[in-house]
């Protein structure tokens, strides 16, 4: 019975076998078609995908213009640290120098060395196994990683130190014992450590006790003189090039690449990137586990691949840090993609295991998939979605003078050739630790010598808290006016400028119209009996309301999301008119979002066109019934008096507003029903030089659009 | 079918069952799965997608996109249907049609889970 069982099992095996690795190649396609697409979307997006961009980016034209990036102090502009070594900035210099400031040139070179660090992974499996089914599985599984998929076009400095350590890796795995291999794979792990310092732990540990443990044959001595050699290499160059580059510069390499580099631990960090670790890539993980158990005496590279594994453990853990990010996770996933590679490769002569390995690594890389599409692809989409936002903050940069402070679209001052002033994060890091007297600053930001200043907001977590101190946020607030809200950027101007003169208020405007936009309606707008719903993308109370046109502001004592501004009429002339901006208020608790400025009972404030009245908010009508993020305005004729009509279905007051009570009128009605229609709302389109949104006279949801974009 | 000597081959009737059962199951399924692979591909396709509703760019193109699956893998099941068919009779009883059952076996159940993680 035992017998006819094991039969049966060897004739199913192979097909079983078969099938899973059709299954896991099947996979392993799609996650590769996955990576593909977003390096494509990321690779020539214009602007920086990343904080960390334009600092690098930054220090690559100081580079080619023969600047050092190290500066020893910081008591002068430009505030900025170079973090890292030269390697990575210095491989962007010809790419500067003869196409000028651009973040495609280091994204293709971090892309490239992605694709370069799965090859080289896959050729460690190979060497030693012969098993290319492992190798392939290994190199598309890094691929596959949610950490490398989103770092992978990103002009960041990881990706060139990771496809330098397995280079080395993979030459000291392949070659251990010739002199050539081992001055090679030295001089790479060295490149490595020299485009980021995290990367002299895990792989110079992992060669050096590879070779500790290599050709069994030869004596201890001669063995860990190998090891030894190596090690001597790469710490005595390292330091070499630490010293002379620490002479060279002053005392400042230092001061940039240690002093500068030391934030605030937190352990919330780490258990949270533990958990996303844990739920992305659960099997991974279990595999690293069972490697370090089960590869010593079974697998022939488990000398290799166990430090290695504790080695990018450790540096994963300094993802602790105030300001780290995804990348401190990278060789974290090269080491477990070689580990299970590895694994994989062992078990080929045990094929149930084999078949149980497949298996779960495809389900591991749908897994995988599923991050990837849920993180890195949204978080790009959320990037390159405010296109024209995009454009009207470059215009926005290149039409400031100089200095310029910036965070998060820094990046902006990068493309146009111009010097970083500060690089917030950094320095704020600097200031909290009291290694940094930003007194200059403060007095610099007092004294309004920024023609504009650009504070970044992340949805959900306020970043711009660890990229300002609160003495610059305040010093912010206090002597600048927000201005624009563009790409979740809040653009400030010194107070008592002329903001409108400088604000790009025909791209806020329809070419012609008599009145500017109220409001963005990227989602479009809902018409219905001459009033606009219009529909901003974002959350409530980001989405800013301007005043259309000049006038005076009236927003009566019972108006909790509402005010109304009267104008002289420019299509009715010697008429008045009022333009009415409702819904400016949270849909869960009323909470509104109109300016303090225009507190309840206001009557007659002056205001002029594009100065800020709030923001978007979700109000439908009663508490609890949140709808989407929208701004309410409609058009209305002014009574004999010029006063607001106060009798007006579904604007006021608020509270008794309900779709239901807006009549619907087609497009075409009846003179009479028209009249009626007039006496409380205007048509805006004349006003706004918007296209009316009714199909075949029902109002609908239509893109909002200008008169003349309409063929 | 004849041997190479010209002689009828024998076929064992329970092997002959399993391999019209089996080709019918792949068949079959790989017709149905057709639905899946274009909701696959939507759902990636909406994953990348900057905009929605139904004015947007996006949904349109769409559309033509589900359009286009459904053609293309119309004609991929079809060649799947008739080409293992002529594969497996020609190659009945030999370890390659059993393992082109595998491949196919494989393919249609990771076409399956792939849903769970998109």
């Amino acid at each position: 019975m035992n017998q006819q069982v094991k039969k049966q099992g060897a004739l199913i095996g192979p097909f079983l076998e078969d099938g899973a690795k059709v299954m896991l190649l099947m996979f392993l396609s799609l996650a590769m078609f996955i990576f593909a697409l977003h390096a494509l979307l990321a690779l020539f997006h214009r602007y920086p995908l990343d904080y960390g961009e334009a600092p690098l980016v930054d220090q690559a034209v100081r580079l080619a213009a023969g600047q050092s990036i190290y500066r020893p102090d910081l008591s002068s502009p430009p505030y900025t640290i170079s973090n890292y070594p030269p390697l990575y900035p210095l491989s962007m210099v010809p790419f500067v120098k003869l196409f000028g400031p651009n973040f495609w040139a280091g994204r293709i070179i971090s892309l490239l060395c992605t694709l370069a660090s799965g090859v080289f992974l896959a050729l460690i499996v190979y060497a030693h196994s012969q098993d290319r089914l492992a190798a392939v599985a290994t190199g598309l599984l890094l691929l596959a990683i949610p950490y490398v998929v989103g770092w992978s076009p990103l002009a960041r400095v990881d990706m060139l130190a990771l496809a330098l350590s397995t280079a080395g890796l993979y030459v000291v795995a392949r070659w251990p014992t010739t002199w050539r291999g081992l001055v090679v794979s030295a001089l790479l792990l060295v490149a490595a450590i020299c485009t980021r310092q995290s990367f002299g732990l895990a792989a110079p540990l992992a060669a050096f006790v590879w070779l500790l443990t290599q050709d069994r044959r030869q004596a201890l001595r001669l063995r860990s003189g190998q090891a030894l050699k190596l090690a001597a290499l790469v710490g005595g160059t390292s330091l070499a090039l630490f010293l002379a580059l620490n002479v060279v510069t002053r005392g400042g390499f230092f001061y940039n690449i240690v002093t500068a580099n030391v934030n605030e631990f937190d352990m919330e960090r780490v258990q949270r990137s533990w958990r996303e670790l844990r739920e992305a890539a659960s099997i991974l993980l279990i595999i690293g586990g069972v490697s370090l158990f089960l590869a010593p005496g079974r697998v022939k590279t488990w000398s290799l691949l166990i430090p290695y594994l504790i080695g990018a453990c450790l540096s994963a853990a300094t993802i602790g840090k105030i300001g780290s990010n995804v990348n401190y996770l990278v060789e974290l996933s090269a080491a477990l993609t070689l580990a299970a590679g590895t694994l994989l490769a062992w078990s080929r002569k045990r094929r149930w295991l084999r078949v149980l390995m497949l298996i779960l690594l495809a389900l591991q890389v749908g897994q995988l998939m599923k991050a990837t599409l849920d993180g890195p692809v949204e978080g790009l989409k959320w990037r390159l979605q405010p296109k024209k936002e995009l454009k009207d903050l470059e215009w926005i940069v290149e039409t400031a003078d100089d200095p310029v402070l910036a965070d998060e679209f820094a990046g902006m001052l990068t493309l146009q050739n111009r010097p970083l002033y500060i690089q917030p994060f950094e320095v704020t890091q600097l200031a909290n630790t009291g290694l940094w007297d930003q007194t200059d600053l403060l007095a610099s930001i007092c004294n309004q010598e920024f023609p504009i200043i650009l504070v970044h907001h992340f949805q959900g977590y306020p970043v711009y808290k660890e990229r300002w101190t609160p003495e610059m946020l305040s010093a912010i607030t206090e002597n600048y006016a927000s201005t624009d809200f563009l790409a979740q950027t809040i653009v400030f101007r010194p107070r008592g400028s002329d903001i409108e003169g400088s604000e790009p208020a025909s791209r806020e405007a329809c070419p012609g119209a008599p009145w500017r936009l109220p409001s963005r309606g990227d989602m479009g707008m809902w018409w219905i009996t001459y009033q606009l719903g219009i529909m901003g993308e974002g959350y409530e109370n980001q989405v800013p309301v301007y005043a259309v046109a000049d006038g005076l502001l009236t927003r009566r004592p019972d108006w909790n999301s509402a005010v109304a501004i009267q104008h002289d009429d420019p299509v009715r002339p010697g008429e008045k008119v009022w333009s009415f901006y409702g819904d400016i208020a949270s849909g869960e608790n009323g909470e509104s979002f109109i300016v303090p400025d225009f507190p309840p009972g206001s009557e007659g404030v002056p205001v002029k066109t594009g100065q800020l009245l709030g923001y978007q908010g979700t109000w439908s009508g009663s508490p609890g019934r949140p709808i989407w993020t929208h701004l309410h305005f409609a058009v209305v004729p002014a009574l004999e008096d010029g006063s607001f009509p106060s009798e007006i279905v579904g604007l006021v007051p608020e509270e008794e507003f309900s779709p239901e009570d807006i009549p619907l009128l087609p497009e075409e009605a009846e003179p009479s029903s028209r009249e009626a229609e007039i006496e409380f709302a205007l048509d805006p389109s004349p006003y706004l030089g918007t296209v009316r949104s009714q199909v075949m006279g029902v109002p609908t949801w239509l893109p909002l659009r200008c008169q003349e974009s309409v063929p | 079918m004849l041997d190479r000597n010209g002689l009828p081959i024998k076929r064992d009737p329970g092997l002959v069952v399993l391999a019209v059962a089996l080709w019918m199951l792949t068949s079959v399924v790989s017709f149905l799965e057709i639905l899946t692979v274009r909701a696959i591909v939507l759902r990636i396709y909406a994953h990348f997608a900057m905009t929605y509703g139904f004015y947007a760019r996006e949904y349109l193109a769409a559309q033509a996109l589900g359009i286009g699956t459904l053609v293309v893998m119309a004609i991929v099941c079809m060649g799947v249907a008739i080409g293992c068919g002529e594969y497996h009779l020609n190659n009945f009883g030999q370890p390659q049609s059993w393992k082109l059952f595998a491949w196919t076996i494989a393919a249609e159940v990771a076409i399956l889970v792939l849903p769970l993680f998109i």
